[in-house]
């Protein structure tokens, strides 16, 4: 159970369930809204091309770890900007480079947890104090960071069908009230500009996630075969994603959609599951909702934990986890209201997406300039 | 700064402490220095200051036939079978020996001819001389020998093979392990009749000196997984011991967890099946419950009737298990979630009709809810406690006539009878005890989570439940092989069964030393014949 | 060792801590279950809304434990009073010992003043609200809308049960539209289509439905008869099952009933000269249910000629539906706006800010086929 255990190793497929389960968490909820807004009726194409982004940002970042097998980003970007001579240096170039990464994932872990809070108080248990709720999940994605990567690899592994196969059902079960012509016309008013906004605002918030690999991907057993498998664990978000965005546009239509604060939750909110036990699935959805939320929160809140350790060259990071806790909970209940609160995460969403994108990519091109690492994928285990 | 707090005495002078107690004790360690002489009198002495406080250590001195030579047996009575040393001891001893021998070579010479016994050994060290009678065996001392003759004269009253209490099944054999270790270990050869089946003796406790036995197949077994086991074992120290659970306590990965992670049984198909597949197993001498090294969290609801069943029924019937498992830990506090937090998920007209059954209940739904399960669980006790049929009639008649009275007494509503005898059957129907208390265990702070957050606060807590489980690890293999680390072939035989003919390599995670089992159907096995002759052989 | 079990405690300690509260448990006989909720205008005090809730009460509904078997009122009605539907509910919450819950709530009646007042202050709280369900059934009330709710038909034990029941059989046989509590708020906020509403009236023992109310905007203009309804369901979406009675062979004695089964419309837009063109085309299968006269249908002409007379008994009637929706109410709920948006997008761009429903040319055919003769031959 130590944390720096050297014989520790993920298999591919657990690599994919970490990037998979980080990506579905609270941006799920708000998605075929927020797409709506910028692509209209489109929205959902907007999710498939956010989708292509996201592949785009998981391959520069699968081919630049592959690059450097059994190390993390803080550990070859140092290599790639320094010189062999003076550590230091590298040090002193890559960490400002590698910072706005750390903090978009401190802002997005406090504020996922306060927007999983906020639906819980709205629609769940209005009575409970939103400090409550805010400080259980982030409890709870504390104690998860006691244990080492192998664990965290197996809870995601476990947790990833559960989460999915009921989404999945109930997105699709939801197609029963859909009405086709909502979804039309395609292109009309729609151009590519509208779509392409769309498209990085959902890839702003809901794909994210995606860049925990960054630390993740030095445990991995099988360097060579995790292009595939990321790629594809993209596109198991990506495809919900496009169902659910299809469905919530399908049943509402843009005008209401536009209204509606939770979209995704009302669409669980009009599925009817015939004959079942339970009448109303919302409850349901909120329980397996949980589990997402909380993949997202603890795997962010541990690749902070092992950034910030790495960057320190500490041996365990659960002082570093223990001094985290009260400063996210108190960061998460810094935004007043719900508006406020929405408006930072699409503030740090662009930047976050942003910074996601270009900083492994210049990564990649001065490595490949200076040729440093090795040759990716003929680096095996 | 913790260690302030408790107050303990630090682990230093516990150690000073244990060493000083060690001197003084007069078990079987201080006798590891001393030898036998070749003075019959001296050592008879020796052995009756030793063991003749007790009544039951016999000694009989007499002599060797014609030669006149002076000797001495001793036994504890009760322990050695009388009938052996009468007829195949004194007997041949005192009457049936001729000639003059030697007074050196004696022992050897009764050894090699003149003791129809079939299990001899010698020595001349006082501690195993002592060990050796003290296990039944009975020992021979000639004037003139320094070492004395352990003769295998084991023979007490033991239980007879009787059908597993804990463990019946429906279709399988039906006999189980008893107390006696050597009963056991045949049970097992009996089964594996292959030579590669290795039964190695322990001998662990300080005042007990229990035999205990490793079991493994040499070469199937990873030979990392056998080091280990015996190392472990080698490393424990207890006072006896007396039931296999003492040493699973002791060697286990994880003392803190509910969940075991080594399996017992008192199955010996069980245990063939295990060590077929690469597993180590442990006997304890005295005790009827086998260990099984390592174990996953899949075994806990697996059965030996699923592999002599065909497989669509032992699908079926291991879904079923797992359902019911989920029951014994979730119905309550799902019960409580929905009355109390999300009434809006029942059915209307179930609502109203369950409004209704509650409105004479004076507690909330949490407070209703622990009481049965809490008086579940006593009725479950003092069941098990009664003799026979009267306990299994008290557990089930029990339930109903309580539930029923509190019913009309409107101390708890009709629903959560129900649910709370769901619960409790569903808890029956996991093959594994150990497991199975682990479950009805964590189903009460699953209601405490439920009754403070309601769906919310169950899925929290079994979030933690399932960090826990993935935390776990059990000599080596994570507990929870082969959900995650996931493993396609491995999971051939979690949740579903397939049919046997398919079940073609060992489990993986064991990394044993040969993949694949020996297994074909007939279909198979004609074509490949077939083939075989076709391609001229 | 002991650092790790300390650290464990202090968590569990700290999550035992937020336990002590149980904020929202709440337990069943703690909640006042509405099932159905009547919305009016306040005849005490003008200008005001009066909200009625219709509420089960457990004990003397049968079947539960030592009790049940009620005589008497096995459902209570409560009442209040407020300028918005909020401030009524407040009062009323007042006078309650328990907590109104809503989550069970399957009907919303609003009287016919409140529909011709306009709906928008009265769906934002419903909306907005995170217990109500979006599957409710909305509906319009001939008169007072706490009349539904103390109607009591005593074929089931709650009233409102049987509404439900009465609602949901319909829809299933197709006979009533399905138009719930989401499919108003789509309706409304959408600029394509109107907003209509199943009809009921409500008498002591008695709850009938009355065909649909049709809205422009958020206020209701007028109604249309059950057999309209159904010819409109037609027009709609193609779905729709129901009897038509008509005379035969312009003989006022003979009536014949077929059922009629409608599957497919189709609807083509085109635009012609100027003037957008819808032309909707119906097809539909019919049984001969009743035939309570002499003459016989067998033989191909005969059932040719019976297709051509009910064709032409629809057309006629649908045309009146058109001609009262397109000049008396000027209001597109059979949704050709949407129609139009979606697959002509750019005639809809032309039209969108004009009142276009008034100046589409509407054309209505039907293909009937008769299929059977039920159980007898001819």
């Amino acid at each position: 159970m130590t944390n720096k255990d050297p014989r520790q190793e993920i298999s591919p497929r657990q690599s994919a369930s970490i990037i998979a389960s980080t990506m579905i968490g609270a941006g799920v909820l708000t998605l075929p809204r927020t797409v709506a807004e910028y692509a209209k009726q489109s929205g959902w194409f907007a999710v498939i091309l956010g989708m292509i982004i996201a592949m785009a940002g998981v391959s520069i970042m699968t081919l630049l770890s592959n690059k450097f097998p059994r190390q993390n980003i803080i550990e070859y970007s140092q290599e790639i900007l320094g010189s062999r001579k003076y550590k230091a240096v590298g040090r002193w170039l890559s960490y400002p480079l590698l910072l706005p990464i750390l903090g978009y994932w401190c802002v997005v872990t406090v504020l996922a947890s306060r927007l999983f809070g906020e639906v819980v108080v709205t629609a769940v248990l209005p009575a409970t104090p939103l400090e409550v709720i805010i400080s259980t999940m982030l409890l709870i994605a504390y104690v998860l960071t006691f244990y080492s990567v192998e664990v965290v690899a197996r809870v995601n592994e476990l947790l990833l069908p559960l989460i999915v196969v009921p989404v999945l059902l109930i997105s699709l079960s939801s197609y029963q009230h859909a009405r086709l012509y909502h979804l039309f016309p395609l292109r009309y008013d729609v151009d590519w500009s509208d779509l392409f906004m769309g498209a990085f605002s959902a890839f702003s918030f809901p794909f994210l996630g995606f860049e925990v690999l960054l630390l993740f991907a030095k445990y991995s057993r099988h360097p060579s075969v995790l292009l595939r498998d990321h790629v594809a664990a993209v596109a198991l978000p990506g495809f919900i994603y496009t169902l659910i965005a299809v469905a919530g546009m399908a049943v509402f239509g843009v005008d209401e959609l536009k209204r509606l604060m939770w979209p995704t939750y009302e669409l669980v909110k009009v599925t009817k599951v015939p004959g079942l036990i339970l009448e109303r699935v919302e409850s349901a959805f909120i329980g397996v909702w949980v589990a997402a939320v909380f993949t997202t929160t603890a795997n962010i809140y541990y690749a902070i934990c092992m950034f910030i350790r790495e960057m320190l060259g500490m041996k365990g990071h659960r002082i570093i986890a223990t001094i985290l806790l009260p400063l996210f909970y108190w960061i998460s209940l810094r935004p007043p209201n719900i508006q406020a609160l929405i408006n930072y995460l699409t503030y740090s969403g662009c930047a976050g997406g942003i910074a996601i994108l270009v900083i492994p990519t210049l990564l990649l091109g001065v490595s490949y300039l200076r040729k440093k690492g090795g040759k990716g994928a003929a680096h095996d285990a | 700064m913790f260690r302030r707090i408790g107050k303990k005495p630090p682990y230093k002078k516990i150690q000073l402490q244990q060493a000083v107690e060690r001197k003084r004790e007069q078990s079987m360690d201080t006798l590891k220095d001393r030898n036998l002489t070749a003075s019959l009198d001296e050592n008879l002495q020796t052995m009756k200051e030793i063991l003749g406080h007790s009544s039951d250590f016999v000694v009989r001195e007499f002599q060797i036939s014609q030669d006149g030579v002076n000797a001495a047996i001793m036994f504890i009575d009760g322990l050695a079978n009388s009938t052996l040393i009468d007829q195949f001891i004194l007997k041949a001893l005192m009457i049936d020996t001729g000639k003059e021998i030697d007074a050196n070579h004696i022992i050897q010479y009764i050894e090699k001819q003149h003791i129809p016994i079939n299990e001899v050994a010698e020595s001349g060290q006082l501690h195993k001389t002592v060990g050796a009678v003290l296990a039944g065996d009975t020992v021979l001392f000639v004037e003139g020998s320094e070492k004395a003759l352990f003769l295998n004269t084991k023979g007490w009253e033991k239980r007879g093979i009787e059908e597993p209490r804990t463990e019946s099944v429906v279709r399988g054999p039906r006999s189980g392990f008893s107390e006696s270790l050597r009963t056991n270990t045949s049970q097992i050869r009996i089964q594996l009749k292959d030579p590669s089946l290795v039964v190695k003796n322990m001998v662990i406790g300080k005042r007990g000196n229990t035999n205990v036995a490793v079991i493994y197949i040499k070469d199937l077994a990873n030979p990392q997984l056998i080091e280990e086991v015996e190392s472990r074992l080698k490393a424990i120290n207890v006072d006896a011991v007396i039931d296999s659970g003492y040493i699973e306590q002791l060697i286990e990965d994880h003392h803190w967890s509910p969940f075991p992670t080594i399996q017992n049984t008192e199955r010996p198909d069980k245990v063939s099946a295990n060590l077929l597949e690469g597993r180590v197993v442990i006997l304890s001498d005295g005790s009827p419950f086998a260990l099984i090294a390592p174990a996953v969290f899949t075994q806990f609801y697996q059965s030996p009737e699923d592999y002599y069943e065909r497989f669509l029924i032992a699908t079926l019937v291991r879904f079923i298990r797992i359902l019911s498992m989920f029951f014994a830990i979730l119905l309550p506090s799902l019960y409580i979630a929905f009355s109390s937090f999300h009434p809006e998920m029942i059915p209307s007209r179930l609502e109203i009709a369950m409004a209704a059954g509650r409105s004479t209940v004076p507690f909330p739904s949490i407070i209703e809810a622990l009481l049965m399960e809490l008086t579940m669980e006593i009725l479950r006790e003092a069941s098990v406690r009664l003799p026979g049929p009267i306990g299994q009639t008290i557990g089930i008649v029990g339930a109903l006539v309580v539930g029923q009275a509190a019913v009309e007494a409107g101390i708890v509503s009709p629903i959560m009878v129900i649910v709370v005898a769901l619960t409790t059957i569903g808890s029956f129907a996991s093959p594994s005890y150990s497991a199975a208390i682990a479950l009805r265990m964590l189903r009460f702070p699953m209601m405490v989570a439920a009754g403070a957050f309601g769906l919310y606060g169950i899925m929290l807590f079994l979030i933690l439940i399932i960090i826990h489980l993935c935390s776990l690890e059990s000599f080596g293999v994570p507990y929870m092989t082969p959900i995650t680390p996931y493993n396609r072939q491995d999971n051939r035989d979690t949740f579903v069964r397939f049919p046997l003919f398919q079940l073609k390599r060992r489990p993986s995670f064991l990394n044993p030393q040969f993949q694949y089992r020996a297994v074909r159907n007939a279909q198979e096995g004609m074509k490949d014949d077939q083939q075989g002759s076709q391609t001229g052989n | 060792m002991l650092r790790r079990a300390l650290r464990m405690a202090i968590i569990i300690g700290l999550l035992l801590l937020t336990a002590t509260g149980c904020w929202d448990q709440r337990e069943l006989e703690e909640r006042a279950i509405v099932l159905a909720i009547g919305i009016d205008v306040s005849e005490e005090k003008p200008g005001q809304i009066q909200l009625s809730f219709q509420v089960p009460i457990p004990l003397k509904i049968a079947g539960a434990a030592g009790g049940g078997g009620g005589d008497g009122d096995v459902v209570h009605i409560l009442k209040g009073t407020g300028r918005t539907v909020l401030e009524a509910y407040d009062e009323i919450q007042k006078q309650v010992n328990q907590q109104v819950f809503f989550g069970h709530t399957r009907v919303l009646a609003l009287s016919e003043e409140i529909a011709k007042q306009g709906l928008e202050r009265i769906t934002d709280p419903f909306h907005r609200g995170p217990q109500i369900r979006r599957l409710l059934w909305p509906l319009v009330v001939k008169g007072r809308a706490i009349d539904l709710l103390t109607s009591n038909p005593e074929l089931e034990q709650i009233p409102t049960v049987y509404l439900l029941t009465m609602i949901e059989n319909g829809v299933q046989l197709r006979m009533i539209p399905e138009i719930t509590l989401g499919g108003l708020y789509v309706r409304k906020s959408s600029k394509s289509e109107e907003l209509f509403l199943n009809y009921f009236e409500a008498f002591e023992k008695k709850m009938e439905w009355e065909g649909i109310v049709v809205f422009k905007d958020d206020k209701m203009v007028g109604q249309l008869s059950t057999l309209q309804t159904s010819i409109f369901m037609q027009l709609w979406n193609g779905k729709s099952n129901f009897y038509v009675t008509f005379p035969y062979d312009e003989k006022e004695e003979d009536l014949v009933t077929l059922l009629i089964q409608t599957d497919k419309v189709e609807k083509k837009i085109s635009r012609e000269q100027g003037v957008v063109k819808a032309k909707l085309h119906i097809f539909a299968e019919a049984d001969l249910s009743g035939k309570p006269f002499p003459g016989s249908f067998a033989g191909q002409e005969a059932i040719r000629k019976l297709e051509q007379a009910t064709e032409t008994y629809l057309e006629e009637r649908a045309k009146e539906i058109i001609a009262s929706l397109q000049n008396e109410y000027q209001s597109d709920i059979i949704g050709l706006g949407s129609e139009i948006k979606a697959y002509y997008p750019e005639i809809w761009d032309e039209i969108k800010d004009t009142d276009y429903f008034k100046q589409l040319d509407i054309e209505v055919s039907y293909e009937l086929k008769l299929r059977r003769l039920g159980m007898l031959s001819f």
